[in-house]
């Protein structure tokens, strides 16, 4: 073989073997860091979402379910135990993963409230890639590793790098290891005070291209739920857009739901809240008034339809013990 | 095919590898069946496209070199061009003038309409175009003698490396390199590695992550106000420079490996104490491309001073064509053209003396005071390149001298300290380049700091790089 080839293949291992070894060493002490960093710091949702969360009521979604669900009105009006897992960003693809690894757990949630875009379905390749939050647990977690290699085929190629999966993330570490506060927020809750919008309604038209993947594993999110025991509402929380007519995920979400015998609540075009802008910060979130109102007529909605399920629960039993 | 995928971390090492194995006389295959896989993983059937070009100039050149008689080798020539040419303009163009003509009808009352084509623009196909058009010039100036063989010169076209953005390659440079004989040469591979690792550090930790703020809000300009429109323009002028002489250098570090030598693209452009210097260090391929074949052939500077002026405000105004279909970049390529225009005016009417010159060369504050100068000129051009449309390139400008407002800081907390990080790392880099050239950490004579280096590198790319971040600016032109 050509000496200066052999040569450069030397030297090549060599600066493998620095560059494993430098992957490996740095990689675990950021995962040690990681997985230290304070509660309030947005990272510590995650690990709290997938780790540990128990309670009663769940709450599933992207910023819209972070941002609207306010816990206070829930657990007064249902008197369970309430999480908001909703995360800045994401959508079902990541609600998909949390669901799974709770219901890995015990005890499963008994309330289980996923918030939907109306234009859920109608996704790009950025809603994948957002996935990269995820990658701290990828080795730990399985539903983890299935959801992000969606991203692409060379994902799971890519994870391999312990530095990879902390992606910047250094800096995120190192402040909230330093004491940093992070986001204000109550039970994953996080609300947005002060804020006002100031435009006017206006009509939203936005050309739907379904992605199959997200419509299948809404369907499955639902399915484990049910086989969990847990009562599923899927909910659509208040926009200030004016929708001219359902959007093509809406009417693909409610026939899964009227399929799987699930409770879909549409808030989307709600006159109190497409009358009143001041309750949002942007024509998709509400503020801290908006969020506490709408958690107020929710739970209050979810109180009525719980004891609904739960008396039709009761006469489903009552029947069978007399025909026993 | 990106550089930074992942697809290509697979199919460049695969190249090298069959490339080195090969017996020389069977390498042009190599490189060529490569090279049109690496372009069909767009649109495969734009590979069609390239052919005919590379069919044409090819025809036209021996045409041009076996004729005896002028005005033929001339017809020749410009069947050539024209062809080339209406390739391009059709898929670049059309929509372009078609709308332009119908909003100037409009003006008029008048209605003519032509539907819009819907057809995707084919990657790289400006920098094939002129690549393929240089050749046929310059075997119609006697320069270069044509290539017979047909595998070679479509080599020579589509050679992956500088196919989708450059740079753009002189038949006179490369071509008789596909001749050569390269053997595995150690120092050569480890000098285009090293190119290429500075290369993606420049796409994925500088020009990605500015991307980021970038997109945010030059997407939604009216959003946005003054304070955070100029550090978007800020991160913009870093963005298209980390992007593209990024690509460029990802673009010469793996033709090196292979025993090729592209031309330098970029030398240190935000340096420059003059517009007329920054295009003498940014896109070289480019602007020399249009010193040979536009300026020099308009006449130059050898001409009237009028005349001169007038020759430098075409070059720049067909280069702003060049860059893309939009007004943006006709008015972009014109600003370019004035501020050269002004620059020799003031030069020949007002600041005539030695004095401005000793200056330049003994005061640092001044040359400091020329950079920022030429910087603030620049990236307000750049306004211009980046907006969407016009009317969003002036609501910009008026904002940035009308509304402070507060900046917007990014998504995260820690975005902001990621994009300056970032920066201060590239221009540390640059400077050291400009000012202390000897001083260097990965050509560094001590193995350890070498090695300490690479894999400093490698990390901060693992770490802060952003691997979503899509593909390069320049491939849309």
């Amino acid at each position: 073989m050509n000496r200066q080839l052999l040569r450069f293949l030397k030297k090549l291992a060599i600066l493998g073997l620095i560059l494993y070894a430098t992957d490996f060493t740095i990689g675990n002490l950021l995962e040690y860091f990681y997985f230290r960093i304070n509660p309030s710091a947005p990272a510590y949702f995650t690990t709290y979402a997938l780790n540990e969360a128990d309670e009663d009521v769940i709450v599933f979604g992207s910023s819209r379910a972070q941002h609207h669900y306010d816990p206070t009105p829930f657990e007064s009006s249902l008197h369970k135990t309430f999480y908001n897992t909703g995360k800045d960003g994401q959508g079902i693809l990541y609600s998909y993963v949390v669901l799974k690894s709770i219901l890995e757990r015990s005890p499963k949630p008994r309330i289980i409230l996923l918030d939907l875009n109306p234009n859920e379905f109608h996704s790009t390749q950025a809603d994948y890639d957002r996935l990269t939050e995820l990658l701290p647990y990828y080795h730990t977690n399985k539903v983890v590793q299935e959801i992000v290699t969606l991203k692409g085929p060379f994902e799971k190629f890519k994870a391999h790098s312990y530095l990879y999966r902390y992606n910047s993330q250094l800096l995120t570490i190192l402040m909230h290891n330093l004491g940093t506060s992070g986001d204000d927020t109550e039970k994953g809750y996080e609300p947005i005070p002060g804020q006002v919008w100031k435009e006017k309604l206006k009509d939203f038209a936005q050309e739907e291209h379904i992605d199959s993947t997200e419509v299948r594993l809404f369907g499955q999110f639902i399915e484990e739920a049910k086989k969990a025991n847990c009562e599923v509402y899927i909910i659509i929380s208040p926009t200030y857009r004016k929708y001219q007519q359902q959007t093509r995920s809406t009417q693909i979400a409610q026939a899964i739901c009227d399929k799987e015998g699930v409770f879909m609540l549409d808030f989307n075009q709600d006159p109190i809240f497409l009358s009143n802008r001041s309750l949002f910060v942007d024509p998709t979130h509400l503020n801290e008034d908006g969020a506490t109102l709408y958690s107020k007529i929710i739970s209050a909605e979810l109180t009525r339809k719980s004891a609904t399920v739960l008396s039709a629960y009761r006469a489903q039993v009552n029947t069978s013990l007399t025909s026993h | 095919m990106l550089f930074n995928s992942f697809l290509f971390l697979l199919f460049f090492p695969s190249i090298c590898v069959l490339y080195f194995l090969l017996p020389y006389r069977y390498r042009w295959i190599l490189l060529l069946v490569g090279s049109y896989y690496f372009y069909m993983n767009w649109i495969p059937v734009y590979a069609l496209l390239l052919f005919l070009s590379t069919l044409i100039t090819y025809v036209c050149a021996l045409l041009i070199s076996n004729s005896e008689d002028q005005s033929k080798k001339k017809a020749y020539l410009i069947f050539s061009l024209v062809s080339n040419f209406s390739i391009l303009f059709f898929f670049k163009y059309f929509n372009f003038i078609n709308t332009s003509v119908f909003e100037l009808l409009t003006q008029f009352n008048l209605r003519w309409e032509v539907p819009n084509l819907k057809i995707l623009l084919p990657v790289g196909i400006s920098f094939y175009t002129f690549q393929a058009v240089g050749y046929s010039i310059d075997v119609y100036r006697g320069e270069l003698k044509p290539e017979k063989h047909l595998g070679i010169y479509a080599l020579f076209v589509s050679y992956f490396p500088q196919l989708v953005a450059g740079p753009i390659e002189r038949a006179t440079n490369l071509l008789p390199q596909f001749r050569q004989k390269f053997d595995f040469d150690y120092t050569r591979v480890v000098q285009g590695l090293k190119l290429m690792l500075w290369g993606f550090f420049m796409k994925l930790v500088v020009a990605d992550r500015l991307a980021i703020y970038v997109d945010a809000v030059y997407n939604n300009a009216d959003k946005h106000d003054g304070l955070s429109l100029i550090i978007a323009t800020l991160f913009f002028t870093v963005q298209i420079y980390g992007d593209f002489a990024g690509y460029s250098y990802i673009s010469i570090g793996s033709a090196r490996i292979m025993g090729f030598n592209l031309m330098m693209n970029f030398n240190q452009p935000y340096f420059s104490k003059s517009i007329a210097e920054f295009w003498s260090r940014w896109h070289i391929s480019l602007s020399t491309w249009f010193r040979d074949y536009v300026y020099i052939s308009l006449g130059g500077n050898r001409v009237s001073f009028h005349r001169w002026q007038l020759n430098l405000l075409i070059t720049f105004l067909v280069s702003g064509i060049w860059h893309g279909a939009n007004w943006t970049f006709v008015i972009w390529g014109t600003l370019h053209g004035l501020f050269l225009i002004f620059s020799n005016i003031t030069k020949k009417y007002i600041f005539r003396q030695d004095y401005w010159q000793r200056l330049s060369n003994n005061s640092s504050l001044y040359q400091g005071f020329q950079i920022i100068t030429t910087i603030i000129l620049v990236a307000f051009t750049w306004i211009l390149f980046r907006a969407n449309n016009v009317s969003d390139a002036f609501l910009i400008i008026s904002k940035i001298f009308t509304t402070a407002g507060v900046p917007f800081l990014g998504d995260s907390r820690s975005y902001m300290m990621y994009a300056l990080m970032s920066i201060v790392l590239l221009f540390t880099v640059e400077y050291i380049r400009e000012y202390y050239p000897n001083l260097t950490l990965l050509d560094n004579e001590s193995v350890q700091v070498r090695y300490i280096s690479y894999t400093a590198m490698a990390i901060i790319i693992m770490l802060f790089g952003v691997f979503d971040g899509g593909q390069f600016i320049y491939f849309q032109f």
